[in-house]
């Protein structure tokens, strides 16, 4: 089955790009689609970012993107706002790219990482040869993080990436905060001491 | 005072610990080379998985137009 979900440019929905995404999401449930368009401006980043980050596959996670936001329209009538979209939105994304990653067993696969950083933020006052360096060791930490278990990448991810609060990540993966934390710990500690030895080799 | 141990210092990059904690571990910290460093190297790779979420879902989605 084939989409075509066409994005319109922010003019084109200027009136409402003010909105709260509560606000937003109840415009959806009328079958506004600018609203759906300014939802997608603000997340679509965040949760490709987020399934590029969690599958090593920027085709599949394109496709868990396009499910998410599909869904979203599909199923707006379900949204309760409570000023959590972003945490709803981003369950839709962990347990898609779950699925997707068990269907395609794909925990071993390599990054292609999009190397051309030059327009971001945190690389603006750097010299070239600091963003490259820069670059360069984001990419090693990438492939590195594609060798934690699943569930464990998943809180790394959701919490240092996305930056989400131990609490909206409690609500995406339905686990307590505290074993979170405490995977989230170990996560880090894991993936630091494959970093050092990468390092060291 | 005792070195922390990893776990503490990665609590402590997270904001997971008391202020009067973080204080005491600012204060090692200072008076503690290697685990200055340790701290350092910590959050080195924290920015580099923050980095990541600048990259990957920016560059990607500045390219977008149409979901096929």
């Amino acid at each position: 089955m084939t989409y075509k979900l066409k994005l319109v440019p922010p003019k084109v929905a200027q009136g409402i790009g003010n909105l709260s995404d509560d606000d937003l999401v109840k415009e959806l449930c009328l079958g506004s689609e600018h609203a759906f368009e300014i939802l997608i401006q603000r997340y679509h980043a965040i949760v490709l970012g987020y399934a590029v980050r969690f599958l090593g596959d920027q085709s599949l996670a394109r496709e868990v993107t396009q499910e998410v936001f599909l869904a979203l329209w599909n199923e707006r009538n379900h949204y309760q706002p409570q000023g959590r979209f972003r945490s709803y939105l981003m369950t839709m994304a962990y347990h898609r790219c779950h699925t997707i990653a068990r269907h395609h067993q794909i925990a071993t696969t390599k990054l292609r990482l999009v190397a051309d950083a030059t327009s971001s933020e945190m690389l603006k006052n750097l010299s070239p040869l600091e963003k490259l360096l820069e670059v360069e060791q984001a990419s090693e930490v990438q492939s590195l993080l594609l060798q934690i278990d699943e569930r464990t990448r998943a809180m790394l991810t959701l919490r240092f990436c996305n930056g989400l609060s131990y609490k909206e990540i409690s609500s995406i993966t339905k686990r307590p905060q505290g074993t979170i934390k405490a995977q989230v710990c170990r996560g880090l500690k894991r993936l630091y001491n494959l970093w050092a030895k990468e390092q060291k080799q | 005072m005792k070195c922390p141990k990893m776990e503490e210092i990665i609590r402590f990059l997270d904001g997971e610990l008391t202020l009067n904690r973080m204080a005491e571990l600012n204060i090692h910290f200072a008076e503690c080379p290697h685990c200055a460093q340790y701290r350092d190297k910590l959050r080195q790779l924290l920015q580099s998985l923050n980095m990541l979420s600048i990259e990957l879902g920016q560059q990607q989605s500045k390219n977008y137009s149409t979901i096929t």
